[in-house]
């Protein structure tokens, strides 16, 4: 402000300034009140107000002193002195400060007061500044508690110490002018950060992303945070929780202004709430994980149109890109942390957590039966058994309730797997059932059609094309059948490796020469190579779960499509081997694709199917490792067999009944 | 002549399966519901040169009929006389048998022939089936008051050398058309006096797909083909026939007793064009003489196999004295352990002499 502006828009009462110039000369920002008396109501936070604005670097600012204690009671307002005095230069800015507080203000006071002007706030910057110069920076706003003589005040309550600086990891999102996108993950602290990667949510495998044909000039900022106890201090957690519960979301600022309704309370746009509610989802991944922002920079709105009401963009091409791109971005993060969370609870060596609570508990029962025959009195130091009992009580009580969340999503996660499963079995039961019907009706029209059509090779050619899709259905459909009637038996039993490998590949070879692949097995003639107890559709799940890994590999690759699986006994133990020629697998991914939500592949949009969504989950291969795990087996990455580029050995110990 | 039908419980389904039986005009199937057969039965009007019938008919809605309880009631107006003799045949998916059936073969009377709708739309799966059905329809118009040697299509003398004392007497104590001619398609249909062409070449060593001289052989072996009623439709050899066409020109070796180098020599003596038949691995064994009931039940396949070197295989049904015993290969058979059709014994053995070999 200059000094006019300070006068006539700060020490007059009814001010016509909002009236004259109803928008800030700078950034253009709409004036709020209109009495001109706001300013009167500082005094009831504080004794004294001191107002400090500068307009330029090189020249002096203006300071405005109020001590609302000279308001005295029937004193005239021209005999209050206020004081208006030049300080030092400064960059340009206005700084109000409230002192002399009348109340004693606590911290959790302070916090809600912060709450109260939270939406007054852009939550932070997301545009690198040289891509909007002259843009409106916003408003910032921290609390401090007044120094002592020999210290500097102290920081209560900003973005920073509310929200951001508790959550566990940034995700960004650019798309660049040609519309290329990117992401990254940074200031991880459940694992590692992830540089920038090239994405496309309609391409996700990896390689070359084509860019996006319509989204320019996005930059999106999204602090993530798993709600859990664990991952915070009490303290902060309900805080935090609470906080993220109203306020979390994605918001989406369109050149500079915020656009409503997106990211407000209930607003859903990228449809994590419902992706999470599904549960097809398994890892943290709903708005209240979220805190970001998206911003656009479309001033010619040529790819951007608001609805006429003003709530909302229209969903022309580039929103719905946009839409796929961020939810995109967003799960394939939390994927990657829920990841690298889950390899560090195996690294804690909290396998088998029953077991460590359970010791925990015989300790503290232990312990109480050694309180009981402990006199009266005599445990008045809190170091005897029955202290150390309760102690020990209370600790497995904590345990308790982290392993009951800890299986709480083990549960949702096996509702799924077993949901998935039922519906692919009654799938292909049902059309199991029909794919005869179908078979022979289709093999009278193409007679028919084919008589009809003689000489027509490239009728001939599409029949033989049809009949081979139908064919190979049906090849499909058989061998899922046979699995999920398999299934209906509970009971484990040995299970004879060589059987299925060769009914796996009575199944699928006619499937794996559609995407010109040649399925080729070896298996011993005349041995069994019996495993331990296990269920046969759990071989038949590991195959199946290498198969479609092999598939996407090859896909990824110009080479001849060859997969080779073999079965044989190796040194007491049964082996099976998957080999395939497709573009490799990492060194330093060998020891993490049997982890869970591991995937080398970006996820599906929010609005994907739910099949899309079954689709490079990162479960597939932590499947296989719980099967073999079980049956006391082990999965691994080996070197790969001569004229392959992977080979994954499962090694599962041999029947003794044979 | 009279059309088949075709009982189902699901209109598009079995509007299919009668259209690609009757595509060619070989054999006529009508699809009809369980009810309206039903009806016609209760009417005594349920005529037919055969019925095809579905075991489950659940999806039905206006009917509780299930396949094996109206094929009872049906057999029992047969009994009656008052619906005249047809041959039923059991069509349908294997995991409904085995939803419905089991291993429970009492049902396994009722019908004449047990056909799965699995494999019908393989190929050359259709016309084979087209042939069963119009041979056991001939079996029904042709069985009458006929010897059992005559039905055969040979003297009695022959009849006593190469067919079944047993099969005789069952056949004379059966008092009812479709009594007999269940009978008669049990011996075409079964590996015991006759032999199908698969059986035939395992039993001579050849490998016909791939021997063009099988023709010429074949052709050299009409005198012990069978020349019964409806050979049009089941191609069958004497299996005794052949064991004595065999000794005409190796009288010093039976043939059972020659491996596949011993019979491949004798014949290609007089043949051309024979090429040895491979035993496979999971099959071994230099004498084969029968096929792997547990390969051909779960691929359709026949794989031959020599019975010193494979495991007994109980059928679900008592087989008959004049039957052939059932095997597995022993590949298979290991590879299938768990199955309690299997001789565990057999099994034992076998498997303990590979240990042994190793």
């Amino acid at each position: 402000m200059d000094r006019g502006e300070l006068v006539s828009g700060f020490l007059r009462l009814a001010s016509d300034l909002k009236v004259a110039e109803p928008l800030s000369q700078r950034f253009g920002r709409q004036r709020a009140g209109r009495k001109g008396i706001g300013r009167f109501s500082t005094q009831r936070l504080g004794s004294r107000l001191v107002l400090r604005t500068w307009q330029d670097s090189n020249k002096n600012g203006l300071q405005l002193t109020i001590n609302w204690s000279d308001f005295e009671r029937g004193r005239a307002l021209d005999k209050i002195p206020v004081w208006l005095e030049e300080i030092d230069p400064r960059h340009p800015g206005t700084r109000i400060e409230i002192s002399d507080l009348r109340d004693e203000w606590t911290e959790s006071q302070i916090r809600r007061c912060w709450r109260g002007v939270f939406n007054l706030q852009q939550p932070f910057p997301v545009a690198p500044v040289e891509d909007r110069p002259g843009e409106d920076p916003g408003f910032e706003v921290n609390f401090y508690r007044k120094g002592h003589v020999f210290s500097d005040p102290e920081l209560i309550a900003n973005f920073e110490t509310e929200i951001l600086s508790h959550m566990h990891a940034i995700v960004e999102l650019h798309v660049d002018g040609d519309g290329a996108a990117d992401w990254r993950l940074t200031h991880n602290k459940l694992g590692e950060d992830v540089g920038w990667t090239r994405i496309h949510h309609d391409e996700p495998e990896e390689g070359a992303p084509s860019p996006y044909a319509h989204l320019r000039n996005v930059w999106m900022k999204a602090y993530y945070a798993v709600l859990e106890p664990t991952e915070f201090s009490p303290m902060v957690y309900t805080r935090v929780r609470e906080l993220l519960r109203t306020e979390g979301g994605i918001r989406l600022y369109r050149n500079g202004f915020r656009v409503i309704p997106y990211g407000e309370p209930g607003d859903d746009w990228l449809q994590l709430d419902e992706l999470y509610a599904r549960r097809t989802i398994l890892f943290p991944i709903a708005n209240r994980n979220w805190f970001g922002v998206i911003e656009l920079n479309d001033p010619e709105g040529n790819l951007f149109e608001e609805h006429t009401s003003r709530e909302g963009l229209i969903e022309t091409p580039a929103f719905q890109e946009l839409r796929d791109v961020a939810s995109s971005v967003l799960i394939t993060a939390a994927r990657k942390i829920a990841e690298q969370r889950t390899r560090k609870t195996r690294a804690g060596g909290r396998t088998e957590p029953t077991e460590f609570f359970l010791q925990r508990l015989r300790d503290a029962a232990r312990r109480a039966r050694e309180g009981q025959e402990e006199p009266e009195g005599t445990d008045e130091t809190g170091t005897g058994p029955k202290s150390e009992a309760a102690k020990l009580l209370g600790e497995a009580e904590t345990i308790i309730e982290s392993v009951r969340a800890e299986f709480a999503d083990d549960a949702a996660m096996l509702r799924l797997l077993a949901t998935l499963g039922l519906t692919a079995a009654e799938f292909s039961h049902e059309t199991g059932m029909t794919f005869q019907a179908v078979r022979l009706d289709f093999q009278q029209v193409f007679a028919v059609a084919l008589e009809g059509r003689a000489g027509d090779n490239e009728f001939a050619n599409l029949v033989d094309r049809a009949r081979g899709m139908v064919d190979r259905l049906d090849a499909l459909t058989s061998y899922l059948n046979e699995l999920a009637s398999a299934r209906s038996a509970r009971e484990l039993a040995p299970v004879s490796a060589s059987r299925s490998v060769e009914e796996f590949a009575r199944g699928m070879s006619q499937l794996a020469a559609r995407g010109e692949t040649e399925l080729l097995i070896q298996t011993p003639p005349l041995d069994g190579l019996y495993t331990k107890p296990m269920h046969r559709a759990e071989v038949a799940s590991i195959l199946l779960n290498f198969y479609s890994n092999s598939m996407k590999a090859m896909k990824r690759t110009k080479g001849a499509r060859r997969i080779y699986v073999e079965a044989e006994r190796d040194d007491g133990d049964i082996v099976i081997r998957f080999s395939d020629t497709g573009d490799g697998i990492r060194d330093e991914d060998r020891e993490r694709i049997f982890d869970l939500f591991y995937t080398t592949r970006a996820a599906s949009p929010s609005r994907a199917s739910t099949l899309e969504e079954s689709i490079g989950t990162g479960l597939g291969l932590w499947i296989v490792r719980q099967i073999v795990s079980r049956a006391d087996g082990e999965a691994a990455v080996v070197d790969p067999i001569e004229g392959y580029s992977t080979t994954l050995e499962v090694r599962l110990a041999a029947s003794e009944e044979e | 002549m009279m059309d088949w039908l075709f009982i189902d419980d699901s209109r598009e389904d079995r509007d299919s399966f009668a259209g690609a039986l009757s595509a060619d005009g070989i054999v006529t199937v009508t699809a009809i519901s369980a009810t309206e057969a039903r009806t016609r039965l209760a009417e005594s009007k349920l005529e037919a040169a055969g019925l095809l019938m579905d075991i489950d008919l659940s999806n039905e809605s206006q009917s509780k009929e299930s396949g094996l309880g109206l094929t009872a009631d049906i057999r029992a107006a047969q009994h009656r006389e008052t619906t005249p003799a047809f041959p039923i045949v059991r069509f349908s998916y294997r995991d409904k048998v085995a939803a419905n059936i089991g291993s429970d073969s009492s049902s396994d009377d009722s019908f004449d022939l047990k056909i799965d709708k699995d494999r019908l739309s393989n190929e050359g799966v259709v016309a084979s089936v087209q042939q069963k059905l119009l041979g056991v329809a001939e079996v029904y118009a042709g069985v009458g008051k006929s010897s059992t040697a005559e039905v055969f299509g040979l003297d009695e003398e022959h009849w006593a050398a190469w067919g079944s004392r047993t099969f005789s007497e069952e056949l004379r104590l059966s008092d009812r058309t479709y009594v007999k001619a269940r009978l008669v398609v049990l011996g075409l249909v079964t590996s015991g006096f006759l032999i199908s062409e698969d059986v035939l070449a395992a039993r001579l060593g050849v490998d016909r797909g791939s021997s063009k001289g099988w023709a010429e052989l074949t052709k050299a072996l009409s005198s012990i083909g069978y020349t019964g009623l409806s050979s049009k439709h089941f191609q069958r050899w004497w299996a005794r026939g052949l064991e004595e066409w065999w000794a005409e020109s190796t009288p010093d070796n039976p043939l059972a007793g020659t491996n596949i180098a011993d019979r491949h020599a004798a014949l290609s003596k007089r043949f051309e064009g024979l090429v040895p038949l491979k035993m496979r691995e999971d099959s071994p064994g230099q004498r084969p003489w029968r096929g792997c009931e547990l390969t051909y039940e779960e691929t359709g396949e026949f794989l031959p196999l020599d019975p010193s070197r494979a495991v007994r295989f109980r059928a679900r049904m008592t087989v008959p004295d004049w039957a052939d015993p059932t095997y597995a290969a022993l590949g298979p058979a290991i590879k299938h352990a768990e199955d309690p059709r299997l001789d565990a014994g057999d099994l034992k053995r076998l498997q303990s002499s590979l240990r042994k070999a190793q």
